[in-house]
């Protein structure tokens, strides 16, 4: 399975405005944003804002680096 | 084991009186039901779904929540209580469980058995419309609740829980929504918002960065409760007798 990111910026005031684009086979599949100081121990990993995989429950904690968040979509995502 | 002793129950004839008008022998029954104390830990289960219960918990001391659970983790909490609050007064008439009951802080609770208190509600009338009243309010928490956590966008859902909060802990005679300390955890507004961590912790951060709450990451205290009421659109009409 291969996943391709693509960075962005959001339009928001809460300072975690670092993000990417998650790609699967070309595909959108999430929007990730790189939580900033406000979050504490949480500051600098990574957030899935929007999944667009019906497939795959909303993953509730950040993830530590995107390695992480490829290995959690591989071992939770069905082939589509 | 059951004793008489001392009866803890002054919050709940409070809250009762504030439901119908009880008179001296309303008092005097609620007052001699017979009870166990028991004290638990913050996040400690008081009630387990599925489990067959007896007796009927009045919380005398701390916050309590209901709450459901996935199978695969994920916890919906469906309201708050307080010092004076039956937990489970359905366990009269229906004793399995259906929801988990948990200890919010380090909490006090005394058991009833609930033979007595269903005895009490057919001798006293009285106490049986309060008993009657204060579940149909709870219904209607759980209405707005439901309303809340899937109508409201996360800023104003964040305030309303903390509004409400605030305000049945005045009615619970625990001093005004305006400077009160709320024990709530991130995880726990989570819980009873819909919203996972991440979002809860930036909506705090919004209300605080406006001067409505401060946050010591421990417990949440209300700077501004009537900004804190406006940003949530706060009528507290659903409350009805359990609002300050």
């Amino acid at each position: 399975m291969s996943i391709s990111f693509q960075a962005v910026r959001l339009d928001t005031s809460l300072g975690d405005d670092e993000a990417v684009l998650a790609f699967r086979c070309g595909r959108l599949l999430a929007v990730l944003s790189r939580l900033g100081p406000i979050h504490g121990d949480s500051a600098g990993k990574w957030y899935v804002e929007i999944l667009f995989s019906q497939a795959i429950n909303h993953p509730r904690t950040p993830f530590s680096s995107l390695d992480e968040l490829e290995e959690w979509i591989a071992d939770n995502a069905e082939q589509q | 084991m059951f004793g008489k002793g001392k009866a803890p129950f002054e919050a709940l004839v409070r809250k009762l009186e504030r439901l119908a008008e009880l008179n001296d022998e309303d008092r005097q029954a609620l007052t001699s039901l017979p009870f166990t104390i028991e004290t638990i830990g913050e996040d400690g289960l008081l009630i387990r779904a599925g489990e067959e219960k007896h007796h009927c918990g009045v919380l005398l001391e701390g916050y309590a929540c209901r709450s459901k659970s996935l199978g695969s983790g994920g916890r919906q909490i469906f309201s708050f209580h307080f010092p004076g609050d039956i937990l489970d007064v359905e366990h009269i008439l229906l004793p399995q469980a259906d929801h988990d009951i948990e200890a919010a802080t380090d909490v006090s609770v005394a058991w009833v058995p609930s033979a007595d208190l269903r005895k009490l509600t057919q001798e006293r009338p009285a106490v049986a419309d309060a008993l009657w009243r204060d579940c149909l309010i709870d219904a209607s928490v759980f209405r707005e609740w439901v309303l809340n956590v899937g109508k409201r966008d996360p800023r104003s859902r964040v305030s309303h829980m903390l509004c409400e909060f605030a305000t049945r802990r005045e009615a619970a005679g625990l001093g005004k929504p305006q400077g009160a300390e709320l024990p709530i955890s991130h995880q726990q507004i989570s819980d009873a918002t819909g919203l996972t961590p991440v979002q809860v912790n930036r909506m705090l951060h919004l209300l605080v960065a406006a001067g409505i709450i401060a946050d010591d990451g421990q417990r949440l205290k209300i700077m501004n409760s009537d900004a804190l009421r406006e940003i949530a659109a706060f009528d507290p009409a659903y409350l009805h007798a359990l609002a300050a």
